[in-house]
Parts: C-alpha cells; sequence; structure tokens
C-alpha cells in the first residue's frame, strides 16, 4: 500500500495510520516547528499532548494549529508558523 | 440523569463503567483521538506485539477498554474523542471545540478526571526545539512507534526509568541517563518507607527496569545539577556538573522529565479551593475522600486530586461514580463506599517514598535570572524576580508586570515556578502566594466558534 504523505513547506512528509502532525514531523527529524511571537526564536514540540501550545503550525491556511492534536492527514498543507508567514496571512 | 466525565484515562473510564452499570447515562468527553489517557494510549489501535513490547502496565489496560466498547455498543455511553473542553460552569454547563466547531451541553453531574501534566523543568536551552518532555517521546513511542535516535533524558521519577526501558524495548536505548536525585534523597526516602504489599511490588517494579537498564549498558550519571542544553539544529551539547567538576554530553534529542502534578485548570477556573501539597510541591484541588467538591454534584477523580498513578485512579473514579451515585439516590441510603476507598489507600504509602526520592531541586525550580520561565511570553526569571522587587504581590499581578502565565498554555507550565519564585523573594508560604486565577475559555477559541456554538439538548 502507498504510505500517505503531506506536505511540510514544500517537502513531502511520509506518516503512517494514528501519527499526529508533530509526531510525523519529528520522525521525520523536523524539530523546528515556528518562530517565537517574542524573541523570534525557533520553537517545536514539548509536551505532545496538547498542553503547552509549543507546537503551533499554519495547517492549510489556518494559523495557530496545535500539531500535536491534528491527526495527519493526506495531501494537507503544512507551514511553519514564522513572523514572515503570519503578517502574510493577516 | 445525564452526566458528563470530562477525560478517558483510567479514572475517568472506570468512574463512567460505574456508572453505567447502575443505568445512569454518560457522555464521556477526551481531548486525544481514542480513549485511554496517557497510560493507555492509542491502546487500542497498536498490535498485540507493541503493546507487549510498552510492559504489561499498558497492556492491563485492554480490559478496561473493553468493557468501555461494550458500554459504547449498549449505547448507554457516548464516548466524545478529539473534543477539548474549554469551559465548565458551576451551572454544569460544559463547552468543548471538535475540529474549529464548539458545542455546549447541561448536564446534572459532572466528573473531572484530567488527570496530570509534566512539571516544568526550567533550565538554560529546555525550549530549544528537539528537547521535548519525557512523557512527549512516551507519546512518540505509543502513537508512532517512533523512539527519538540517541537520546539523553535529564531529570528523575518513575516515568523517567519506564521511558527509558521502553525505548530500550524499542531497540532504541537512550544515549544516558542524568539523575537529579542523589544518595541522601535515596536515604531520606528510605526512612519514609512503610511497606505494605503494594509498595513493596511497585518498589520490584522499579528495581527491574533499572536492572533492565544496567544490563543493556545505558549509562546512569547520578546526583547531576546545573544542567544546560545548547543546541545547533537537531545537534544537543548537555552541559552539567557532578560534585563540582564540570562535563558534558551530545545528544540529539533531549528529553526532561521532573515528576507530574495534577492539571488543575478547570478545578482552578471553578473557583475551588486548592490546597499546597508540601509533598508533591503543588496545588491539588480539596475534596473529601471520594472526591466529591464543595460545588455539589461536581466530582474530581485520579491524578486530578493527587498523584497516585494508574491503578489507584482507576479505584478513585470508581470513587467518585459511587459518591454520585449515593448523592443522587441511585444507592440505597446504607451503601458501604468505604471499601474502594481502603483498597484506594494502599497507593499513599508508596507515593510518600516517590516524592521524597524524586523531589524537585531548587537549581531549576527556582533558576537563576538568565532562564526562561513563562515559554509563551518569553518571560525570564530575572523578569519576574523584578517586577518583585518594585512591588509585585503575586502570580495574578505579575501578568499585568510581564504578561508571564498570559500566552497559550495559561501557565500550565510556568505556574508552579511563578509561585516558587514569589514566595522565595517575599518569603512567605506557596499557600500564601496562591496561583494564577484561571478563567475560561481554557483552551484557546476563536470568536467565531464561541459565536456559532451548539447547544446540546
Amino acid at each position: 500500500m502507498p504510505k500517505s504523505f503531506f506536505y511540510f513547506e514544500e517537502k513531502k512528509i511520509y506518516f503512517e495510520q494514528d501519527m499526529s502532525v508533530a509526531a510525523a514531523l519529528l520522525c521525520a527529524g523536523v524539530a523546528d516547528f515556528r518562530q517565537t511571537q517574542v524573541l523570534h526564536k525557533p520553537r517545536g514540540p514539548f509536551c505532545m499532548m496538547g498542553a503547552c501550545f509549543d507546537c503551533l503550525l499554519v495547517i492549510d491556511g489556518m494559523v495557530n494549529q496545535q500539531g500535536c492534536m491534528r491527526l495527519a492527514k493526506q495531501g494537507i498543507k503544512v507551514k511553519r508558523q514564522t513572523s514572515n508567514v503570519l503578517s502574510e496571512i493577516n | 440523569m445525564r452526566v458528563a466525565v470530562i477525560g478517558a484515562g483510567p479514572a475517568g473510564i472506570s468512574a463512567s463503567l460505574a456508572l453505567v452499570a447502575r443505568s445512569v447515562h454518560v457522555t464521556m468527553l477526551d481531548e486525544q483521538p481514542s480513549a485511554g489517557g496517557q497510560i493507555y494510549r492509542n491502546l487500542a489501535n497498536v498490535s498485540a506485539e507493541q503493546a507487549q513490547r510498552l510492559g504489561s502496565d499498558y497492556v492491563i489496560g485492554k480490559s478496561l477498554l473493553k468493557q468501555l466498547e461494550q458500554a459504547i455498543d449498549n449505547k448507554i455511553l457516548t464516548s466524545v474523542s478529539r473534543a477539548s473542553v474549554w469551559s465548565v460552569t458551576e451551572e454544569k454547563e460544559v463547552s468543548w471545540s471538535i475540529d474549529g466547531r464548539s458545542y455546549c451541553q447541561k448536564f446534572d453531574a459532572i466528573i473531572l478526571a484530567t488527570g496530570s501534566i509534566e512539571r516544568a523543568m526550567p533550565i538554560d536551552g529546555w525550549t530549544n526545539p528537539g528537547v521535548i518532555t519525557v512523557g512527549a517521546a512516551q507519546i512518540l513511542i505509543k502513537t508512532a512507534r517512533y523512539s527519538p535516535p540517541s537520546s539523553v533524558l535529564v531529570g528523575s521519577g518513575p516515568l523517567f526509568y519506564l521511558v527509558a526501558c521502553q525505548m530500550l524495548e524499542m531497540g532504541n536505548p537512550p544515549k544516558a541517563l542524568l539523575e537529579t536525585q542523589n544518595n541522601t534523597d535515596l536515604l531520606k526516602a528510605f526512612i519514609h518507607l512503610r511497606p505494605n504489599l503494594t509498595s513493596l511490588l511497585y518498589l520490584a517494579k522499579g528495581l527491574v527496569m533499572l536492572a533492565k537498564l544496567r544490563f543493556a549498558g545505558v549509562k546512569r550519571i547520578k546526583a547531576v545539577r546545573d544542567v544546560r542544553i545548547k543546541s545547533k539544529g537537531n545537534a544537543h551539547i548537555i552541559e552539567f556538573s557532578k560534585v563540582g567538576t564540570k562535563r558534558q554530553i551530545e545528544a540529539e534529542t533531549v528529553l526532561l522529565h521532573a515528576g507530574v502534578h495534577p492539571n488543575i485548570q478547570i478545578t482552578q477556573a471553578l473557583g475551588l479551593k486548592h490546597d499546597w501539597s508540601q509533598e508533591n510541591h503543588c496545588f491539588e484541588p480539596r475534596t473529601d475522600k471520594f472526591g466529591r467538591t464543595s460545588l455539589k454534584n461536581i466530582f474530581v477523580a485520579g491524578d486530578g486530586i493527587k498523584i497516585l498513578g494508574a491503578d489507584a485512579a482507576k479505584i478513585s473514579g470508581k470513587c467518585a461514580a459511587l459518591a454520585l451515585l449515593a448523592d443522587n439516590g441511585f444507592l440505597n441510603a446504607k451503601a458501604d463506599l468505604s471499601r474502594p476507598y481502603r483498597l484506594h489507600q494502599k497507593y499513599v504509602q508508596i507515593r510518600k517514598f516517590l516524592d521524597v526520592l524524586y523531589a524537585p531541586k531548587d537549581w531549576y525550580s527556582c533558576p537563576t535570572n538568565n532562564i526562561v520561565i513563562c515559554r509563551c511570553e518569553e518571560v525570564t526569571a530575572g523578569k519576574i524576580r523584578e517586577a518583585v522587587k518594585i512591588g509585585c504581590l503575586g502570580p495574578n499581578q505579575l501578568k499585568a508586570y510581564s504578561r508571564c502565565g498570559m500566552g497559550n498554555c495559561q501557565g500550565r507550565y510556568c505556574g508552579n515556578i511563578v509561585i516558587n519564585l514569589i514566595s522565595e523573594m517575599v518569603g512567605q508560604t506557596p499557600e500564601e502566594t496562591g496561583y494564577f486565577r484561571i478563567r475560561s475559555p481554557i483552551k484557546p477559541v476563536s470568536l467565531a466558534e464561541v459565536a456559532n456554538l451548539e447547544t446540546i439538548i
């Protein structure tokens, strides 16, 4: 069976059933999910259970999506939540 | 009568099962894709082989999940997954969000079984990508069969060794364990040990885990302190000191763990009274021994009251359900609730031992000025101390001074550290310092969602 994938920036990220977007990205070696709002530093998943809000991503154009709480789905478009991306959307 | 149970971990499931056994309809709300809580996370979906690999304490959850499945099939229980509860009111109205839509329903009674969260371990570099909690690593193992390679674990506690062993079973042993407890802690802990059968079995389990790690040649370095993480992409250098000498180790992932404490967002938002636990260094909601709160027909169960682990949480869930049934005339007045309570008490002894052995250390729970405390608003310990110096009286005023605790996580991770810092500077007890005033929505929710709130009757 062909593996499912979603897009992270331009890259294809393959995932298996029951994986969250954050888990799939970490498996692919991506730990830097966003820029922090105050100091613009890189930040990635921390608690993986929906409590810390550090894994925020832009998913299909929606900002502030918790990567660890969203199940990975075929073909979704995921982006780093950087200051540039945020100002483009706003 | 309609009851909402919030949280589908061991406490929530066993509470629900005790209620449906008396033909009381339950709506169980949980944030994750499948029931089980963090301890039985994804257990319904993993292969038998994988479950076995993760140990008997994981596999044992199968029977609970099976009973839950039956109750769902019999339509006496409605299980709502991926539901982030963002408001619970005194009037017992519960609001939750699923996929950008929010729903509200009024219930006759509520059992809060929201479990625990990991204690913050604010050290230099703890906000770097690739530095995650030990619990997060376990979630990766359970949901993605992914054990982060070349990991170094920093901290202490039962979960610390369990996850190290699970990584071992996944064929990917951790590179090293940097343990924060020392021999004096061990000695003090043994003084607190009043062995009963439950605690001896628990100790035996721990010794087996340590033996496994030793046999596999996993390096354990004890009594480490002043840990700093310097990261460059996915490469981390962990600097630490041990008896005065500085050492360092490299890792691809750093896993932190400083124990767990109750997740009190909902009980705080309800304005319930909380007491500071000297043993576990955190606030715990005040309940009677069955989980009754000061609000009629609102109960708390499991690790959400006090950290005693999954087995105790199951009994605690049942206690709360029985109390609920008794209070509402579903049990005869002479019903004996004391037996499950006595069972529950068996788990208190070993906890005292663990609380002393793995007590949080001052060097990270009251850290130096350069350390970021509030991960969301990026407020350092120095800024918090400065605020106190110019007259900030407590955690709530600190928000106005610094925005500490006002980000997305709403103080879940910085709360306890803020209490430590303020209490130390002012020279008062944590109880006197108090906690952030938590208000709904306890999870960020868009205005559009609130405007389109769908009421379920």
